[in-house]
């Protein structure tokens, strides 16, 4: 009897198929910790930077909030735990050597502004191919806040990550600036802590804590002194 | 690794199912190997640890009693963990994480092999591969994936045996022994290769 050739070469093609070259690792372990992720801008002079104003509230992205004439806004977080967040960064950026302006209407004469924002929900950027992709949420802190600025944001170095629920951004904005018409505001540091979130899907503050003292740990160039 | 196991069993019974060790090889002077192919990296430090996931497809046609020439195509995933660190990357930025490193080899080209004792129970020989490597090194970290994908020269040494229980048949085992070098480099993160090298072993079956 004369040997199948064809049906040995589908036998083997259905080996090669049913093998499933390239295997995965498991990555269930990776997401039970926090990433820091930190940029900057490598021509900002930090150490020419001596007063910084920091919001006391965190913006919350996500579904935003409701007005009283039922339009949209921003929506902040402002309670105890987001005092822990804000205080934690005020008092790193105070370890460098920076002071914290306190008064609102004076924020605008700072040399830089530090804003925070958190992840609640990422329904808004659901198709985004945009590196800054906070920026494009509809109530996000707007260049308008820190002064008569324009032209909106600009971002002088790269950023690599995805949107993710449960993270929490910081970034520092360059005020000392001459601050002309159409001037575009520039961020010169940043800093991205994900995987914030507790079994119960709300934010772990230690961990947020952590990664803040994480993220100036690794931008030795942020000082004054 | 239990389900490679479940994965190489249904193989075996499939191979059984078609092969039909009552008739002659499948093509006259010709052989065929598909095995499971157990991984050692031996230089590189971006993923290091010896993994098993990896099988090898080979045949050939006898030129002679003793020569051999062919085709094979083979693949292997090694894996490493790496604890929480700081990298410094190339723009000043830095990405404190965990991360888990993925290595997956890909070559493919010729093999080549000399024979003994073609008609006996016990067929040994030595082979060399030689072809194009793909390797794709991957860092897996929080809910991201970060990967870069190299080409290199791949060359192969090898020994084994074929093993038939009724050599007129030609349908058995094989095992094999092998170190491989491929001339693959990249970077990723704060990591590099250059050149990628291994040993391993074989088993699967011949026919």
């Amino acid at each position: 009897m004369q040997p199948k050739p064809i049906l040995y070469c589908l036998a083997l093609l259905a080996l090669v198929g049913s093998a499933g070259c390239q295997k995965e690792p498991s990555t269930a372990s990776l997401r039970d910790e926090y990433l820091v992720y930190t940029a900057y801008d490598q021509e900002a002079d930090f150490a020419a930077i001596e007063t910084f104003y920091l919001p006391d509230s965190i913006l919350l992205i996500g579904e935003g909030a409701t007005d009283g004439s039922g339009n949209t806004v921003a929506k902040y977080w402002a309670d105890e735990k987001a005092q822990q967040l804000v205080t934690a960064v005020a008092d790193e950026l105070a370890e460098r050597g920076y002071e914290r302006i306190l008064d609102g209407a004076l924020r605008s004469e700072a040399d830089a502004g530090v804003q925070l924002s958190y992840v609640e929900e990422t329904t808004y950027f659901t198709g985004y191919n945009n590196p800054y992709w906070w920026s494009y949420y509809p109530y996000y802190w707007s260049p308008g806040y820190w002064g008569d600025w324009w032209g909106g944001w600009y971002h002088p170095f790269s950023v690599y990550y995805g949107y993710t629920t449960g993270s929490l951004l910081t970034e520092m904005v360059d005020l000392a600036v001459e601050n002309e018409r159409d001037a575009k505001l520039t961020v010169v540091w940043n800093s991205y802590i994900s995987g914030l979130l507790n079994p119960s899907a709300s934010i772990d503050i230690e961990a947020a804590e952590a990664g803040i003292v994480q993220a100036f740990e690794q931008s030795p160039y942020l000082k004054n002194n | 690794m239990k389900h490679l196991y479940i994965r190489l069993a249904a193989i075996m019974a499939l191979l059984m199912a078609v092969a039909h060790p009552s008739k002659a090889q499948v093509l006259p002077d010709a052989y065929f190997n598909i095995d499971w192919q157990l991984g050692m990296p031996a230089t590189n430090d971006f993923a290091d640890k010896t993994s098993g996931w990896g099988m090898n497809f080979e045949g050939g046609y006898f030129l002679t009693d003793a020569i051999t020439i062919g085709g094979f195509l083979s693949y292997q995933t090694n894996f490493k963990s790496f604890p929480r660190e700081t990298l410094t990357l190339s723009d000043g930025s830095a990405l404190t994480t965990s991360q888990k490193h993925a290595l997956f080899q890909l070559p493919f080209g010729v093999a080549g092999r000399y024979n003994w004792f073609k008609q006996s129970i016990f067929q040994p020989y030595v082979g060399m591969k030689l072809g194009a490597s793909y390797a794709q090194i991957s860092s897996y970290y929080y809910v991201y994936k970060q990967y870069t994908d190299t080409w290199g020269f791949y060359l192969q040494p090898e020994v084994g045996v074929s093993i038939f229980p009724r050599p007129d048949m030609r349908f058995g085992f094989h095992a094999a022994f092998y170190y491989s070098y491929a001339t693959n480099q990249g970077d990723l993160l704060t990591y590099s290769l250059d050149g990628i090298s291994n040993f391993g072993l074989r088993f699967g079956v011949s026919f």
